[in-house]
């Protein structure tokens, strides 16, 4: 059956990058990837049980790459840095 | 479960001529491919941005919104796809492959979102332009949509060779550090080079609608994989910087040729077409890259020396810079370097 494994790319690399192998190489996890392997089957059963068609589950696993990768990106990191460098301060000044 | 495809009673040249009347859409996604490989990036969320594109096109239709509404949410939507993932390429450093493999993903998964069964078109006006065509001298006749996709073809062939935006994509290919350096908008045309990839997958999704006239999630399985090989094929670098759009348009005129010859054929599965689009993509650059390399006498070479030959500089570079590996002319490819010994070149 053609359809039976289409797409289950991204199930396997979902897998790797959850489990915190990083994209841009050099750094990996193997116990991590189980990890997240575990992750990836509770979703796929998960959204049918809470009565989403189950082929909606490659929007689900997208957004969550796109977290993922938001999070490990150094740029993303920086900005969220700033962010909470910057909240503190502001109410240090608040209060003065 | 092959899908055959009957022959036709019209002639062959015919059916070249009107560039294998499905694949009327593939020009357009490969015009947009070709802007995205020219600054070194790839989109693989082409093919779900075409059937996310045919399914809101339907989705509306049915809903009663009137066809320029529908085209112009259809382009929207597409676009917005494809300018959300330049934003994470250019602004997070998200490789390109991820990000728009997270794109083709979530745009399946809308398609799902919107209707799991396929919805059929029933629109007068999407018809009649469907069917539509202008007859040439000589008693061929091209249908609206390939002289739409010609149109869009030359429109981009325009665009990248004479305007201030197609130059900075080729210098965005060539160095992004030295584009950087030179004050070229980097940022808005490496977004904008995803958003006109969209653009054109959402144009594409709109021909595949009007072909199929329905919308379905699983149209369009595997297409971003035919645009890349229609660009490569035309001659463009995968790591970016050279090529050009006429040239992707004949790449797509060759697959298009391999198709109408194996559904002349008769005997074999459509997705043969596939199979056969390799060998035709990566055996013959090779193959001259070795011929070309021999007769220039490049001997442990990685590269081709500045002063080869004018022909093989002209001809080889793509195939050179895509194909290098597989001769084992790399630093890295020990063994693929002494069979290059072994066999004299």
């Amino acid at each position: 059956m053609l359809a039976l494994t289409l797409w289950i790319e991204l199930d396997a690399i979902l897998a790797v990058v959850i489990g915190g192998t990083s994209l841009a190489g050099g750094r990996f996890s193997l116990t991590g990837t189980f990890v997240g392997a575990m992750l990836i089957a509770t979703l796929t059963r998960t959204i049918p049980n809470i009565g989403i068609p189950a082929e909606a589950n490659y929007l689900f696993k997208a957004l969550v790459v796109v977290i993922v990768c938001l999070l490990q990106s150094p740029k993303a990191r920086a900005v969220l840095q700033r962010r909470s460098d910057r909240t503190p301060t502001s109410r240090e000044e608040a209060v003065a | 479960m092959s899908v055959q495809v009957p022959a036709t009673e019209t002639g062959l040249i015919t059916r070249i001529a009107r560039f294998s009347p499905p694949r009327r859409y593939l020009p357009v996604l490969a015009v947009g491919m070709t802007f995205v490989i020219l600054t070194g990036g790839i989109d693989l969320s082409v093919g779900s941005n075409v059937a996310l594109s045919t399914l809101i096109a339907a989705r509306t239709l049915e809903l009663g919104l009137p066809v320029v509404a529908v085209i112009a949410v259809v382009l929207l939507a597409g676009t917005l796809l494809g300018t959300a993932m330049g934003l994470l390429i250019h602004y997070f450093d998200i490789q390109p492959f991820i990000a728009t493999l997270a794109g083709m993903f979530l745009a399946r998964g809308l398609c799902y979102l919107i209707s799991v069964d396929s919805i059929p078109i029933k629109d007068e006006t999407f018809s009649a332009i469907a069917f539509g065509s202008i007859t040439l001298p000589g008693g061929y006749y091209l249908g609206w949509t390939a002289v739409f996709a010609l149109v869009i073809v030359a429109i981009a062939a325009y665009v990248l060779a004479s305007t201030r935006f197609g130059r900075t994509v080729y210098a965005l290919g060539g160095s992004e550090p030295s584009a950087l350096l030179m004050g070229l908008p980097v940022a808005a045309t490496k977004v904008g080079v995803y958003a006109i990839s969209g653009l054109c997958a959402a144009l594409g999704g709109l021909l595949f609608a009007l072909y199929t006239l329905s919308g379905c999630s699983l149209h369009a399985v595997g297409m971003e994989l035919d645009a890349i090989a229609a660009v490569v094929i035309g001659g463009t670098l995968l790591t970016g910087g050279r090529g050009f759009v006429v040239g992707s348009l004949l790449g797509v005129l060759v697959l298009g040729t391999i198709q109408t010859f194996i559904s002349f054929d008769g005997t074999l599965s459509s997705w043969w077409t596939r199979m056969l689009c390799f060998w035709g993509w990566c055996l013959p650059p090779t193959l001259a890259w070795r011929v070309f390399s021999a007769a220039s006498g490049v001997k442990d070479g990685l590269r081709p020396p500045a002063d080869a030959g004018r022909l093989r500089r002209s001809l080889t570079p793509a195939v050179a810079e895509n194909f290098g590996w597989l001769s084992g002319r790399r630093q890295g490819f020990g063994a693929g370097k002494w069979v290059g010994h072994g066999l004299g070149i």
